[in-house]
């Protein structure tokens, strides 16, 4: 085969490949595709397989996927019925119903869920100023009204998306629950503050019973010394007693004994410091007023 | 040849601009991102050959008015005031001519550069438009269609320009070249594009805005060459063509070089022999044969190990018995795309998620978690009842108090079901993330922080595992959950610090009461001992009193008995004895007269001044005092 023959062939084929793009399409299982003649849209298939189609500008195809598709609200402020302000989350998730209304109404996924996001906001703070805070954080499982919250949302949107768009909402679900930023600086030094009564218990605690411990030591140390001081006195009480037997001796002769302890008590009061005037008739010094006559 | 050449390029200018119409209508209509990409394209097509066209025609009438001027020379007889051959008339196409090649041709490439480089900077600069396009099947249809009739052209002007005299045409036909490539691959790109795979069209239009700025380089290179190297008398200025788009647009001209190339090598002429002549015949088979042989690849699926495949015939993955085309790990086969196309999974592998954080991606694996510092890029608060201690008291409507908490939730998953997980919804892997993060928020908004933190953990993360389980079958997700922890449940960052001290203030209780015992520890024994030293101190003087009182007593004894036996001696000696030791060492004054008689002053403030004998011995302590 000549180079030029190939390359006819092969033009041809790829023209030929072109013109089956534009008279045949595919609909893939999931998808949901609308095909539209000038513009009118004539019939909508879901059921996956190959189909036939006008060229362009006669029909056009459109595909959209019909799967459940999530859908996340924003993180939102609304009021509960006790008038608590409480951040919401809400996910959704929702199907196309009936591809060529949606084709006509909403015409893009990013619009289906621009329009869900006002449908859920509206419901959502519409409900939830029915339900108190406690019915969505409650300690009791049984004030809890989760269920309750998400089924009468979903009451609400399900039949107005599927008349005003197309789309069904199978399910919807309260994703996440917070609180305002200033409410949670709040939460925050509450619970701050919890901790730090905990925390100065325990130190108190801590300092009560050492301070206890402290005063029983001290306490059984005063007594300790006390008694030992007690003893102590009681001991040298016996001491003096033993002392006062021995000083009985001095009974006998205490012209003698007194004599005796004022000789001690003269050497003893006398130091280098001290001056004494004496008369000459103390003894021994009356021996300057001449010598004693001594007896034969 | 000159005029049908001309005609030519008019033609091309034409095209050029019908296309740009038409690609304009394209990008409005159908909103393809790579269209925009291709206008500077089209707009260098009509430049050049615009350019040329003139440059052609100036060339063209330049040489009728030179043979018309030669003839009218011969012709005319010589007179007094006949023009000088070089003299050229201003208003005439040679002078056109002159001035067209002496003050536009070269500075067309600069011109060009700044143009385009500017326009390929705007592109650049309006980044990804986000991409909503529609039919794209039949935009790609449009512009291959472009794309093979610029082929032509670009084809038809590169072999005119290998003759000398159609030179100039080698620009224009590269340029027109270029843009049929161009337009060709994002004919190919719009198709992948419509096959789901929109990476390629992406790739394509940075390419495409990036090769627009090469040339603007180049052009501005070959300018500054142009200027600045010696130049041949009659040679043409030609600094608007790209080397590097020639080589890229005339795959033939690279034959030759590599054929030259060989030549030169190895001293003969490769490209003369048989060899290298069956080989450039064959080329282009092998190549055709190469891109059947990749297609017939698609009809073979080969699974991994870890792989399931769900096989669609015409997108239908139902057989006619109602139950999924279900491939699992090995060899298949199936029609070549776009008949059967398939959608595999790795299915059997165990996939994990997290809920509850963000990864750092500088930081994906914190090796040190602690409370008081972010581990992660970011971390979701979610709210936990507080237990009063008043709660039985509390009315049904009234609002508890509140806590948060942040919860780390890995979640490992299997896929059970891939009809299900492919076909049911839309991002199952979103999906389930969203209902975890709903069983999350249930299941702690009816917890206690403490409690939560403490002895309720381990019970709270069965209950979300069950839970979660629950909630996916109902959602029909196709997927069973493995594995489901409440790992790194602790209170906020902010008031992390709080927690910590705690656990401080309850180690600084345990070190007072410790501190305290070791005080009694350090006292008592010390009380102990000095009660023991004062009784030891009180036995003492008690045997000191007893003994002194006996020693004494006895030394009365003594006494007394001398006293007895030597009456009259013993006491006075006694007494002298003590007196010469007591008056000894003291200042005595003895006054002879009797003192009732005598006045004596005595000014007891005037310093004595010690005499030798005051510095006698000592005196010997009582052993008694």
């Amino acid at each position: 085969m000549s180079r030029n023959k190939l390359l006819f062939l092969g033009g041809m084929l790829v023209a030929l490949l072109l013109i089956m793009l534009q008279v045949v399409f595919i609909v893939r299982e999931g998808d949901a595709v609308v095909v539209t003649t000038f513009g009118k849209p004539v019939r909508s298939l879901s059921e996956a397989g190959l189909y036939g189609r006008g060229p362009w500008p006669v029909q056009r195809v459109y595909r959209f996927d019909q799967r459940i598709q999530s859908f996340e609200g924003p993180f939102e402020q609304v009021l509960t019925s006790d008038g608590k302000n409480v951040l919401v989350a809400l996910y959704a998730g929702w199907r196309i119903l009936e591809p060529i209304s949606f084709l006509e109404r909403v015409g893009s996924t990013e619009q289906a869920e621009r329009n869900l996001e006002g449908l859920l906001r509206n419901y959502t703070s519409a409900t939830l100023g029915r339900y108190s805070f406690s019915n969505l954080v409650n300690v009791n499982p049984d004030r809890i009204r989760f269920d309750q919250i998400e089924t009468d949302i979903l009451t609400a949107l399900k039949s107005e998306a599927e008349d005003r768009f197309g789309i069904a909402v199978d399910f919807v679900g309260i994703r996440r629950i917070g609180l305002p930023e200033s409410i949670t600086e709040r939460v925050f030094d509450r619970m701050r503050a919890e901790r730090t009564e905990l925390a100065e218990r325990y130190r108190s605690e801590g300092e009560s019973e050492a301070l206890r411990i402290r005063a029983e030591a001290d306490s059984q140390r005063e007594q300790l010394l006390a008694r030992a001081a007690a003893d102590a006195k009681r001991i040298r009480a016996e001491g003096e007693a033993e002392a006062a037997a021995s000083y009985a001796v001095f009974a006998e002769h205490p012209e003698l004994a007194l004599f005796l302890r004022r000789l001690d008590v003269l050497e003893s009061v006398m130091t280098n410091k001290t001056t004494v005037v004496l008369s000459s008739e103390t003894e021994p010094f009356d021996l300057l007023r001449g010598a004693p006559v001594l007896p034969e | 040849m000159g005029k049908r050449n001309e005609k030519l390029l008019v033609v091309l200018v034409a095209l050029s601009a019908v296309a740009f119409l038409i690609n304009h209508l394209l990008w409005t209509q159908f909103q393809s991102v790579l269209v925009p990409a291709l206008h500077p394209y089209l707009a260098l097509t009509a430049l050049l050959c615009l350019a040329l066209w003139a440059r052609l025609r100036f060339a063209r009438l330049a040489e009728d008015e030179r043979r018309d001027q030669t003839q009218a020379r011969d012709a005319a007889s010589p007179s007094l005031f006949q023009t000088d051959e070089n003299e050229i008339d201003p208003v005439s196409f040679i002078f056109a001519q002159r001035q067209y090649e002496k003050w536009f041709i070269p500075f067309l490439a600069p011109v060009l550069a700044v143009i385009f480089g500017y326009w390929s900077y705007r592109l650049f600069q309006s980044g990804f438009p986000l991409d909503e396009a529609t039919n794209l099947l039949f935009v790609a249809s449009l512009l291959i269609g472009q794309a093979f009739v610029f082929f032509l052209f670009g084809r038809y002007f590169l072999g005119l320009s290998r003759a000398t005299s159609d030179r100039l045409l080698r620009g224009p036909g590269n340029i027109i070249l270029l843009t049929a490539l161009a337009i060709a691959l994002a004919g190919v790109a719009a198709i992948i594009t419509e096959l789901g795979y929109a990476l390629p069209e992406r790739i394509l239009r940075l390419v495409l805005i990036g090769y627009l700025a090469w040339l603007s380089i180049e052009w501005l290179i070959n300018t500054i060459g142009y200027l600045y190297r010696p130049k041949r008398k009659d040679e043409q200025v030609v600094t608007y063509e790209s080397r590097i788009t020639a080589l890229l647009t005339d795959p033939q001209s690279w034959a030759n070089n590599i054929a030259q190339a060989l030549d030169y090598q190895f001293g003969f002429g490769v490209s003369e022999t048989g060899f290298y002549r069956f080989l450039q015949r064959v080329l282009l088979p092998l190549i055709v044969v190469q891109v059947l042989l990749l297609y017939a690849l698609s009809t073979v699926v080969v699974l991994g190990p870890e792989e399931e495949a769900i096989k669609e015939r015409f997108g239908n993955p139902l057989a006619p018995d109602g139950t999924p085309r279900h491939l699992t790990s090995g060899l298949h086969f199936k029609w070549p795309w776009p008949f059967e196309t398939v959608r595999r999974h790795p299915a059997r592998r165990i996939l994990t998620t997290h809920v509850g954080f963000t990864k750092d991606p500088n930081n994906p694996h914190p090796r040190l978690i602690v409370w008081t510092q972010p581990h992660y890029l970011e971390e979701d608060q979610f709210i936990v009842a507080q237990r009063d201690v008043n709660q039985a008291d509390l009315e049904d409507d009234a609002a508890v108090p509140v806590n948060f908490v942040t919860v780390n939730v890995p979640i490992e998953y299997r896929v059970t079901d891939l009809y299900r997980y492919l076909y049911r919804h839309n991002d199952p892997d979103g999906m389930l993330q969203m209902a975890a993060h709903r069983v999350i928020t249930r299941e702690l908004a009816r917890r206690d922080l403490i409690e939560l933190l403490g002895d309720e953990r381990q019970e709270a993360g069965r209950r979300l595992f069950e839970a979660l389980q629950e909630r996916v079958r109902d959602l029909e997700l196709g997927i069973d959950i493995v594995f489901m922890g409440l790992h790194g449940a602790h209170p906020p960052i902010p008031v992390g610090p709080a927690f910590e001290s705690v656990i401080g203030s309850f180690e600084e209780r345990e070190t007072s009461i410790l501190q305290a015992r070791a005080y009694r520890n350090r006292i008592l024994p010390l009380a102990q001992a000095e009660g023991d030293e004062l009784i030891w101190m009180a036995r003492a003087d008690r045997a000191r009193r007893a003994d002194r009182a006996s020693a004494e007593a006895d030394w009365f004894q003594t006494r007394r008995r001398l006293h007895e036996d030597l009456p009259g001696i013993y006491t006075p000696r006694l007494y002298l004895d003590t007196v010469q030791r007591a008056l000894a060492p003291v200042r005595k004054y003895i006054v002879a007269t009797s003192p009732d008689l005598e006045v004596l002053i005595f000014n007891l403030e005037e310093k004595l001044r010690p005499d030798l004998f005051d510095f006698g011995p000592g005196r010997s302590e009582d052993m008694f005092l």
